[in-house]
């Protein structure tokens, strides 16, 4: 079977578009060679459209009543063998006459060729090369031919798009994101109240960031389920734990990893956070650095972000993102009370992890971060 | 030593240092014994070699062609005149039926080393049957190579080379270029059958050309130059077979086309080049093949053969056209 597209032919006497008055056939319909399928008024005349092909009506194009340009695609047909109409149309009938050159340079190309553009072959060539959608090049050459200094323009700075080549920095998350995509996550919200936390941070001088590293470590070593990858034969938990952490720069999203927050106290975290942090947007981080990482979490909130649902990072089956922390409209002992708060949008890879799995290490979390004193006892 | 000599010149030291060379080359047609030819390319050369090798027959074309089967059949190699383009109609049974087909024929076994010389094309103010272009019916003819050669060096490496091909080659002379003066020394060495040559160079167009419509396409080079565009002129010298390698270089470097050819225009040479340049450098092409030829008309009255045949404004046009595309 093929598919086959029949574009509103020229209907004579130089009009350019007619409307659909009504469909004498459905999408899903069988029709013969003539059939009448749709008639089409002018500003002249009503016309029966007889089929051009013997076949299945794959989609019709436009709805009763709309306007369709002479050339514009108006039914996709499934026939069968290859291409072409399967007999020749009616001789008879001034419409299906021209049916089958209705492709020609007067009606608009909806197929996406640009067949219909004037251009040299070598310019078509030019453009394949630069990746130039010829038509939507505007030809300055003689009769509104395409030149190669138009394609050249084209690929630069187009009148209404620019081209920007993708950095090998970009082209690694692209990669990463859309491996990441392809894994089965679903993401939960949580929210904290930061009021304790706020107070513990401002004591020991440091941004809520390490607070919220240090208490997710000590969370894991209770719920070691979610430090772990999917190996697809086996479940991969990971004795250490190894908290990437994403960091916007010039170049684009980058997750160095630190390497052993488990051993390291809140202002040893926080110190090689900086640390990580300067080196990814001074662009000198080693290779290392943004290896092995086995949880994610993403500081969202510094630059606003309130919740969102963050993408998983290669290797690891849960990545939380931090809320900006803001005062809201929390409900404590029965009453609304205006508290810093903040969302936690908790991702996990749904192969490996349940909702009850990862909702009680969260419970756990939440509590920690609510009640930040449990976390003074860390090594410093 | 470099020699002053015309194309009719060189051609007649072609046909005897060949003769010289091999006994079994013949040569024979009309008026080529005791008169030396119309073009004078025979000339002397029955005096020195002989009735039995060089000699004349009766004003029957097809009896020409068919004497060169049987003579190549018995090991000869014959090397006919038909003394204008437009008396050579009457052979072409013997030349498409038999001489093209007699080796595919024979599986191989019987060759035809077979020249067959027509002074051809127009610019002589020549009578009817004087100007015919008649590459076309030879180079669609499976079997035949077909050469034309476009200056006197050119005119004796090629003929030269006709004669020692195992294969029929149709010879086709430039009937205007026979007086024109080239100093050359006169030498085997060179391109052979099969391949062009540059005979101008340049970036911005190639002019396709053979024949005297090299000199034509030279000369509208030159005008060109002047205004800054730069065509180089291919002179093709064989139509069979046909050099794509250095067509389809010259399409790559210039990037457009023009063919100029004195036959007319529809299925002349033009036709096959542009069809060839496409299979072989399509998206090198910055605009379209350009043909400049003769109309398709039968040639015209003396008078009117200069309106007639590609000229250098027809030539220049084109080009123009093509680089402004």
């Amino acid at each position: 079977m093929a598919l086959v597209e029949f574009r509103l032919p020229d209907l004579g006497e130089g009009l350019e578009e007619g409307e659909i008055v009504r469909w004498l056939v459905a999408e899903g319909d069988e029709v013969e060679l003539n059939q009448p399928i749709v008639e089409v008024e002018t500003a002249k005349a009503a016309v029966e459209i007889p089929s051009p092909y013997a076949g299945r009506i794959a989609r019709l194009h436009a709805g009763a009543g709309a306007s369709v340009a002479v050339g514009a695609a108006l039914i996709t047909f499934e026939v069968a063998g290859g291409r072409g109409p399967v007999a020749p149309a009616p001789s008879n009938d001034s419409a299906s006459l021209r049916v089958f050159d209705s492709a020609g340079p007067t009606g608009p190309d909806t197929s996406g060729s640009t067949s219909s553009v004037a251009a040299a072959p070598a310019v078509r060539a030019l453009a394949k090369r630069l990746g130039v959608d010829l038509s939507s090049v505007v030809g300055t050459g003689p009769d509104g031919r395409v030149t190669r200094a138009d394609v050249e323009r084209g690929a630069g700075s187009g009148d209404d798009l620019e081209r920007v080549p993708v950095s090998p920095t970009r082209g690694a998350i692209a990669r990463n994101l859309a491996a990441a995509a392809a894994v089965p996550q679903v993401t939960t919200f949580r929210t904290v109240d930061c009021t304790a936390l706020e107070g513990f941070r401002e004591e020991l001088g440091v941004s809520p960031l390490p607070v919220f590293v240090a208490a997710l470590v000590v969370t894991l070593a209770d719920h070691p389920a979610l430090n772990s990858s999917w190996g697809d034969d086996a479940i991969l938990l990971h004795r250490r734990v190894r908290v990437g952490v994403a960091t916007d720069t010039e170049r684009g999203l980058v997750v160095p990893v630190l390497r052993d927050a488990g051993a390291s106290g809140i202002a040893d975290i926080g110190a090689q956070i900086a640390r990580l942090a300067d080196a990814a947007r001074a662009g000198t981080l080693s290779p290392g650095d943004m290896k092995g990482a086995t949880i994610t979490v993403s500081n969202t909130g510094s630059y606003g972000s309130e919740a969102g649902t963050p993408l998983l990072s290669p290797g690891c089956a849960v990545t939380v993102a931090l809320g900006a922390i803001r005062p809201r409209a929390l409900v404590v002992d029965g009453r609304v009370e205006a508290r810093p708060a903040c969302t936690l949008s908790v991702t996990f890879d749904h192969r490996l992890l349940d909702g009850a799995t990862v909702g009680r290490a969260l419970t756990d979390l939440v509590s920690l971060l609510e009640d930040p004193d449990r976390l003074r006892d860390l090594p410093r | 030593m470099a020699e002053s000599v015309t194309m009719s010149a060189a051609l007649n030291h072609a046909l005897r240092d060949a003769m010289e060379a091999d006994p079994r080359v013949l040569v024979f047609g009309e008026d080529v014994g005791r008169l030396g030819g119309v073009f004078r390319v025979t000339v002397g050369l029955q005096e020195e070699f002989g009735e039995a090798r060089v000699f004349d027959t009766p004003i029957a074309e097809a009896g020409i062609a068919g004497m060169c089967v049987g003579l190549a059949m018995a090991g000869w190699k014959p090397v006919a005149e038909m003394q204008f383009d437009g008396f050579s109609y009457p052979a072409l049974d013997q030349v498409i039926s038999h001489i093209a087909k007699y080796r595919n024929r024979t599986k191989a076994r019987v060759a035809m080393p077979v020249v067959i010389r027509i002074p051809s094309w127009g610019g002589i103010k020549g009578k009817e049957h004087h100007g015919e272009a008649p590459e076309t019916y030879y180079v669609h003819t499976a079997g035949l190579k077909v050469v034309a050669p476009s200056g006197a060096l050119d005119a004796y490496r090629l003929l030269r080379a006709a004669i020692e091909d195992p294969d029929p080659v149709i010879f086709l002379e430039p009937k205007s270029r026979y007086w024109a003066k080239e100093s050359a020394e006169l030498t085997v060495e060179g391109p052979g059958i099969g391949r062009a040559v540059v005979a101008r160079p340049g970036d911005d167009c190639t002019i396709v050309a053979y024949g005297a419509m090299v000199h034509r396409a030279l000369e509208a080079a030159e005008a060109l130059a002047a205004e800054g565009v730069g065509a180089r002129v291919l002179d093709l010298r064989s139509l069979v077979p046909l050099d794509e390698e250095t067509l389809a270089a010259c399409v790559r470097e210039t990037g457009r086309v023009v063919v100029v050819h004195e036959a007319a225009r529809t299925l002349g040479m033009g036709a096959e080049i542009a069809a060839r340049v496409m299979e072989l450098a399509f998206d090198h092409l910055e605009a379209p093949v350009m043909r400049v030829t003769g109309y398709d008309t039968p040639y015209p009255p003396a008078s009117l053969e200069e309106l007639w045949l590609p000229s250098v404004e027809r030539i220049t046009e084109a080009v123009r056209r093509a680089v402004s595309y």
